[in-house]
């Protein structure tokens, strides 16, 4: 079988950038390219994954090839994707397929997006649950759940427009820190507290925080510092966001 | 006991609605969603038995880090996709909520308390849950060289 190595960098390169995005760890994208890159009969790969760019040689018997993906999204969570893309890699080690059938099928992969409104009920089903969770009664928890909702929908639109996540946290933050103290001074009867500590936990950079460390164990130094740094960021300006909301009102 | 029982009904609750946030495929929900209840009945048994913050939030996660690696290994899917709803009821949301109300408050010595202990929490959980998957990463290959060798001769 005769390879066409550029077009298999072109696919590992969206499969790399579709992964990191999607919220696997860095561990696994590099594990993952590695794996495709062997089966398609490179003698040496190097990948080098970080949260903002990877860079990816294959060196074949006759060329060797060097590409770099700069990636300006910001990484999210799409659990459902991760898996596939690993099963795909595995897919791929024990049968492989080919080029184009494996091109097709990743694009097939990234394209399928989550149900919108499925993802905000999951959102806002949390924010209902978690105001319950830190004592909240059932009346708050009924508000905190219409809140998560609309925090999910907020954060839809606004990180398309944001140039980053901290900007998009300390906006989503603000907005809804002023909307729940609105609705909480017109009905005297809930408490303001409960209902932010739920839409808190949406928010709250916990999944940055344990990736980070994961990182780091991994030793993937650079990249578990980012995202340590950007989680401490993360959960700073959330703070100041609700804080300005709340002094407002 | 009753604010145990709800505790660890919305624990599963948040669990459920975060795995449905961030994707899980739908035959993994239920599993992640255990893991949340699972997550928050370790930490109301470590803490009871008399840790600190920081050593509840450790093992809480490592309890949970177990259960999703062991998820994993049956349902042949990475363990993240386990891990990550599982842990949520240990994210320090209240917390972090108590920091930033102390401030608003001008409150210096209640900020200082809770800033710290949403620090120690986030830093307990983050290495409690990932040491698990380091530790792994060193056994296994070995593990799996051993069992080839045997194999073989």
């Amino acid at each position: 079988m005769k390879i066409d190595y550029s077009k298999l960098l072109d696919i590992m390169l969206n499969i790399g950038e579709e992964m990191l995005v999607a919220g696997a760890e860095i561990n696994r994208v590099e594990d993952t390219l590695t794996r495709i890159g062997y089966v398609y009969g490179a003698e040496k790969i190097d990948v080098f994954v970080i949260n903002t760019s990877i860079m990816l040689t294959i060196k074949s018997k006759d060329v060797t090839l060097s590409r770099t993906r700069r990636i300006l999204r910001a990484l999210g969570a799409n659990f459902e994707r991760v898996e596939k893309y690993n099963a795909l890699s595995r897919r791929c080690a024990q049968e492989p397929i080919q080029l184009e059938q494996l091109e097709e099928i990743s694009k097939s992969i990234a394209e399928k997006k989550p149900v919108g409104w499925g993802t905000c009920v999951g959102g806002a089903l949390a924010a209902g649950a978690f105001c319950l969770f830190f004592g909240g009664n059932l009346l708050s928890s009924a508000v905190a759940f219409v809140f998560g909702f609309l925090v999910c929908i907020l954060n839809g639109y606004i990180s398309k427009i944001c140039p980053n996540k901290i900007m998009e946290v300390f906006l989503v933050a603000l907005c809804t820190g002023l909307g729940i103290s609105l609705v909480c001074s017109f009905i005297p009867v809930i408490s303001a507290d409960f209902i932010i500590i739920g839409v808190i936990m949406l928010l709250v950079p916990g999944k940055t925080i344990t990736n980070a460390a994961r990182d780091i164990l991994l030793g993937d130094t650079i990249s578990g510092i980012m995202k340590l740094i950007e989680s401490l960021f993360i959960a700073g300006t959330l703070a100041i966001g609700f804080a300005i909301a709340i002094s407002i009102i | 006991m009753d604010k145990y029982i709800i505790e660890l009904l919305t624990a599963f609750l948040g669990a459920f609605g975060f795995a449905l946030l961030w994707n899980v495929k739908k035959q993994r929900i239920f599993v992640a969603a255990v893991g949340g209840l699972l997550a928050w009945g370790a930490y109301i048994i470590v803490q009871m038995s008399g840790n600190g913050i920081f050593s509840s939030a450790f093992f809480a996660a490592l309890i949970t880090a177990i259960y999703c690696e062991i998820s994993a290994r049956i349902f042949k899917c990475p363990a993240t996709v386990f891990l990550m709803p599982a842990l949520v009821p240990l994210f320090p949301g209240s917390s972090l909520y108590y920091t930033l109300n102390a401030a608003v408050h001008g409150n210096f010595e209640e900020f200082s308390h809770h800033a710290m202990t949403t620090l120690y929490f986030a830093l307990g959980l983050a290495c409690g849950a990932s040491i698990l998957s380091a530790l792994l990463t060193i056994i296994l290959p070995v593990f799996n060289k051993i069992n080839k060798n045997t194999k073989n001769t």
